[in-house]
């Protein structure tokens, strides 16, 4: 049986500030460079990386909002681009997408009724007093009060507004959702009480999550496999429980180690690999390993070749240096 | 006891706004010592930003300011303007969260920092060069005498983070005020600010006031903790009392609601329940009762604000509660989520490593604290 | 490189094989042990023990939920701006000036005599019968200044009402298709905001003649200028946001969502342009009479009877007088209450 999302070689270039004489030339920003995975139904594939990575570029690859310059992206076996241009609507009753901002995400013209009316307008041509029933059935879903579809999404809180983002997404009854950075925006104590949600509907409902986050606390805890990426590229995949214990590529190891644990006294324990200097603009991202320019461990080749994922489906690297032993939390291994 | 170099006591700061006076700080103490770091915790709105801008007289004229802030004898609220602007950046700087609101994109980095020299002392224009690079490379800015002459533009997150670090230390203060000084940057670069910071304020001295929502940047930085919830202060005291002998049901969710790299996976997260309370009309008693899972009327939570009281030497809470939960145990997130492999071995540390650790670097490859 | 590998390989790694909780050898046992017993404690405790360790009943629960869908008070963002708008005392002054100059512009004709009747004494100084007097053909100055105001808004709201549609059409074709239709409008509206406003009418005018309606169509097709380029821009700004990207997402049709979520939200500097635009026009047709160029006599206008009491106004001033007054007011009026608008709405662009 085919996955449910494939992604083949994915490149995602944009056109880049003017340059060249008289600003005749516009740059190539590289966002996604080559970019394949695999994520079946029910699956939560979770994707780290830090800003330019080109995670939320692919999200909007997959969601088809932008269209890939290269590779294709498959959905039940077949071609993403064909069936959404075939039939818009039934692609888009497949896959749906949660934003990062709440703020921005909800259009505050709208009521959140009307704004949850919407996906039943347009997929089943139901007027808003038809869908009544519905809207309030999702709010409900989402942990809000039926009565506040006439509100205005300025009159809700943060964690709210993400719900009524998350209520928008499952109106289709989609069968993958991708988060982009769905907690990022909230405050710690709210965002625990949306990632739950979050799990509680996969488990009702199936659906695949692609899971985009710069946070690897909240990755490996909603995530049932992992994708790491750097400068356009998947640099580490794996499953949840290998990519944390025992992750091979140096990127992953420094993301890792450099994440803070709210435990004063592991830190103090915890030697931490600083990496240099910034991530490189992806105008220009260094031949061979994209990483090498911060990578500790480059030598000759890192500059030559590229690195291809290897390993197996458990887990797999692209680095020519791979690090053998177990991840360590100050003097214990991370627990699975 | 010497005197703390910075003392706040009973400070309130109250805003006029379209609907009605916000009370963003209400009655917040803490004190700082020499070479010390200060965390201030709290979620948006906490008025842990605000406490921070009113030691330096920072906030806009809508607000209206009562308590003291006691610098070197003199109450900071009450000096007046060339007094404060001596004390602005030469004896207190502040870090901001955005380098670019801070930075002025029209100067050279360099010249800012010399316009910042000269104007907390007579110091030549050349020399006041001369120190500008000297604090670049202090902050590991690469070839500090060619960026010395750069635009904010041509440096990156990283570097014009730094770039504002090297800043506020051109003038050797002696408290700096980092108001979220890694939240706009990604994790590696956070690890190296924070490096940054931490390996200076022991260098020199210095002592920080850390305001941020990140518990993990805490643990790892701050030597004092205070907890902030809804303009007031809940939780204070050393920062391992804080995590490991929590005193406030607000800093218990906090721990309790975060996922984290070193706990079991499958286990639920925590919320707190709720949402964070409106500063118009924040909740009467304690503000954290309507989320708070252990409130109970008959004790007063609902109508009374708890006192701040000690639970051990050196560490306090407000809440009605705080002594019989914690006898319990009931805070004691370690025991509830199973998280934090608590190191008793600490003999174990001298082979601590993540499986790898860089090589020399110019950056503080691998520094230990 | 590689030592720090061996450095950590020193230890006994943890795998699948050595589950958590596994009694390890060595000085790491009694750490590992004691994780161990915070896993178990853990993993159970959450559904169950949890709520008895956090000491919640099955009310409190309910209670912490029901308090994560608590919404505070309504507040529409419209009462808001009200609020806000109620407070600018100055721009409520200019809001009873438009009101009051409508009421006299709907109801003045019906206790005013006849404007164009010529039969007063000539250049007469304001009396019982004629309150502002009458002018150099003996008409009623007062009776011409209501039609005159009457005239004059009428011509500002159709003018502006009109360039307002023309200028959202062209602005918004122009932010959302961008590229070269985007280029093409917008240069033009840059070259016709190169040439001086006069000599543009008076182009206008030459071709299209005198008359109410040229004057009309004339302000139109002068004024959508700035509202097409406040649109578009507020189109390139708005579709940028993530939920216009949601609603792609959603699979709205393209018109639904320039329509439903694009349009409202540029809307805020429109509403303060119409006001400010009213204004604007009120004062160019005064102008365009002026010269002589706009409203044919003898129709009631109020430039055109500044403009007829020009030779004269040394000895009777209450000609010029009158009528500038009714210009003031009603320009002063819509301006007003454009900058009210604009700081209720928060628009900070023009």
């Amino acid at each position: 049986m085919s996955p449910l999302l494939e992604a083949r070689d994915v490149v995602k270039e944009f056109r880049g500030p003017r340059t060249g004489f008289l600003g005749m030339k516009h740059a190539t920003v590289h966002a996604v460079n080559g970019v394949s995975f695999t994520l079946d139904a029910g699956e939560t594939l979770g994707v780290v990386g830090e800003s330019g990575c080109g995670k939320s570029t692919l999200g909007r690859v997959i969601m088809r909002l932008l269209p890939a310059t290269a590779g294709e992206v498959l959905l039940g076996g077949e071609d993403a681009a064909a069936l959404e241009q075939a039939d818009k609507k039934a692609y888009r009753s497949r896959v749906q997408m949660v934003f990062q901002d709440p703020y921005a995400s909800l259009n505050p013209r709208m009521t959140v009724g009307e704004i949850l009316a919407e996906p039943f307008l347009v997929h089943q041509g139901l007027k808003s007093r038809q869908s009544q029933a519905e809207v309030g059935e999702l709010l409900r879903i989402v942990g809000l009060s039926p009565e506040h579809a006439s509100r205005y999404p300025h009159e809700f809180s943060g964690g709210q507004r993400q719900r009524v983002g998350i209520a928008r997404a499952l109106a289709v009854e989609p069968e993958l959702i991708v988060l982009d950075e769905p907690v990022s925006a909230l405050d710690v104590s709210i965002q625990a009480g949306v990632v739950n949600l979050m799990q509680k509907l996969q488990d009702e409902r199936g659906m695949a999550y692609f899971f985009i986050a710069h946070d690897l606390s909240v990755v490996r805890h909603i995530s049932d496999r992992v994708a790491v990426m750097y400068l356009g590229r998947i640099v580490e995949l794996g499953t949840r429980d290998r990519i944390y214990r025992d992750a091979h590529h140096p990127y992953t190891r420094a993301l890792m180690s450099a994440v803070p644990i709210p435990d004063p006294t592991l830190e103090r324990q915890r030697k931490r690999i600083i990496l240099e200097g910034d991530v490189p603009s992806p105008i220009d991202p260094p031949s061979g390993c994209h990483f090498r320019t911060r990578c500790w461990k480059a030598t000759e080749i890192c500059a030559e070749e590229v690195p291809l994922l290897t390993g197996d489906a458990d887990l797999a690297w692209a680095c020519h240096h791979p690090i053998e032993s177990p991840v360590k939390i100050g003097s214990s291994p991370v627990p699975a | 006891m010497a005197r703390p170099l910075l003392e706040v006591s009973d400070l309130n700061v109250e805003f006029r706004t379209d609907d009605g006076p916000v009370q963003a700080v209400r009655g917040v103490d803490f004190s700082v010592d020499a070479g010390q770091v200060l965390a201030i915790v709290g979620e948006s709105g906490s008025g842990k930003s605000v406490t921070a801008m009113s030691i330096l007289q920072l906030l806009p004229p809508s607000a209206s300011i009562s308590g003291e802030v006691m610098w070197k004898g003199e109450n900071l609220l009450e000096v007046k303007e060339p007094r404060i602007r001596e004390v602005r950046g030469g004896e207190i700087s502040m870090i901001f969260q955005d380098p670019l609101t801070a930075l002025n994109p029209v100067y050279k980095v360099g010249d800012q920092i010399v316009e910042m020299i000269q104007a907390h002392g007579r110091v030549s224009r050349r020399d006041a060069r001369d120190r500008a690079i000297e604090m670049l490379d202090l902050v590991g800015i690469p070839q500090p005498a060619k960026r010395v002459d750069q635009y904010t533009h041509e440096f990156s997150g990283g570097m014009r983070q730094r770039a504002m670090i090297a800043m506020a230390l051109s003038c050797d203060p002696q408290l700096i005020i980092a108001d979220e000084p890694t939240t706009a940057l990604d994790v590696t670069v956070q690890a190296q600010v924070l490096e940054l910071l931490t390996d200076l304020a022991d260098r020199l001295d210095t002592a920080v006031v850390l305001i941020t929502h990140d518990l993990g940047v805490v643990a790892g930085m701050a030597d004092r903790v205070t907890v902030m919830y809804a303009g007031r202060m809940v939780e204070a005291g050393s920062t391992d009392d804080v995590f490991d002998g929590t005193g406030h049901p607000y800093t218990h969710g906090l721990l309790m609601s975060l996922p984290r790299l070193d706990s079991d996976v499958g286990a639920p997260l925590m919320p707190i329940g709720g949402q964070p309370p409106s500063m118009l009309s924040p909740p009467p008693g304690c503000s954290f009762h309507p989320r708070c899972p252990f409130a109970r009327e008959d004790l007063g939570c609902m109508t009374e604000v708890p006192a701040t009281l000690e639970r051990s030497p050196g560490h306090v809470s407000a809440c009605h509660r705080a002594d019989e939960l914690m006898a319990d145990g009931a805070l004691d997130h370690r025991r509830l989520v199973g998280a934090g492999r608590q190191a008793a071995d600490t003999d174990t540390v001298s082979v601590t490593d993540d499986g790898s650790a860089p090589g020399t670097g110019t950056e503080g490859g691998g520094l230990e604290r | 490189m590689d030592e720090n590998d061996d450095l950590a390989s020193g230890l006994s790694p943890m795998d699948d094989a050595n589950p958590p909780g596994h009694p390890g050898s060595g000085p790491r046992s009694g750490a590992q042990d004691m994780a161990a017993v915070g896993h178990a404690a853990g993993a159970g405790a959450i559904s169950h023990d949890e709520a008895h360790a956090l000491d919640m009943t099955p009310e409190e629960e309910a209670n912490l939920d029901r308090s994560l869908s608590d919404v505070g008070p309504s507040r529409s963002l419209r009462s808001d701006a009200w609020r806000r708008f109620k407070r600018n005392k100055l721009a409520l002054f200019g809001l009873g000036l438009v009101a009051f100059l409508m009421v006299v512009a709907v109801f003045g004709p019906l206790f005013v005599q006849d404007p164009l009747d010529t039969g007063g004494i000539s250049k007469e100084k304001p009396t019982n019968q004629h309150w502002f007097g009458t002018d150099r053909l003996g008409r009623d100055v007062l009776a011409r200044i209501v039609y005159g105001v009457r005239l004059s808004l009428f011509i500002g709201m159709v003018a502006t009402a009109a360039c307002t549609i023309l200028g959202i059409v062209i602005g918004s074709v122009a932010g959302w298709f961008r590229g070269w239709v985007d280029t093409i409008l917008m240069r033009f509206v840059d070259i016709m905001l190169g040439i001086p406003y006069l000599v543009l009418a008076l182009a206008f005018v030459a071709a299209l003649g005198k008359g109410v309606t040229a004057v009309v169509v004339t302000l139109a097709a002068t004024a959508w200028l700035q509202t097409a380029r406040t649109v578009r821009a507020g189109f390139l700004q708005v579709r940028e946001l993530e939920y216009v990207e949601a609603a792609k997402a959603i699979g709205v049709p393209t018109h639904r969502i320039i329509l439903r979520h694009v349009l409202p939200n540029v809307f805020q500097p429109v509403i303060v342009l119409v006001a400010i635009g009213i204004g604007t026009a009120i004062l160019a047709e005064a102008a365009l009479s002026f010269l002589g160029v706009g409203v044919k006599a003898p129709a009631p206008s109020l430039g055109l009877m500044i403009n007829e009491s020009q030779s004269i106004f040394t000895s009777s001033p209450h000609l010029l007088f009158f009528p500038a007054i009714g210009i003031i007011m009603t320009v002063l009026g819509f301006m007003l209450v454009g900058d009210g608008l604009r700081d209720a709405l928060d628009v900070k662009d023009i």
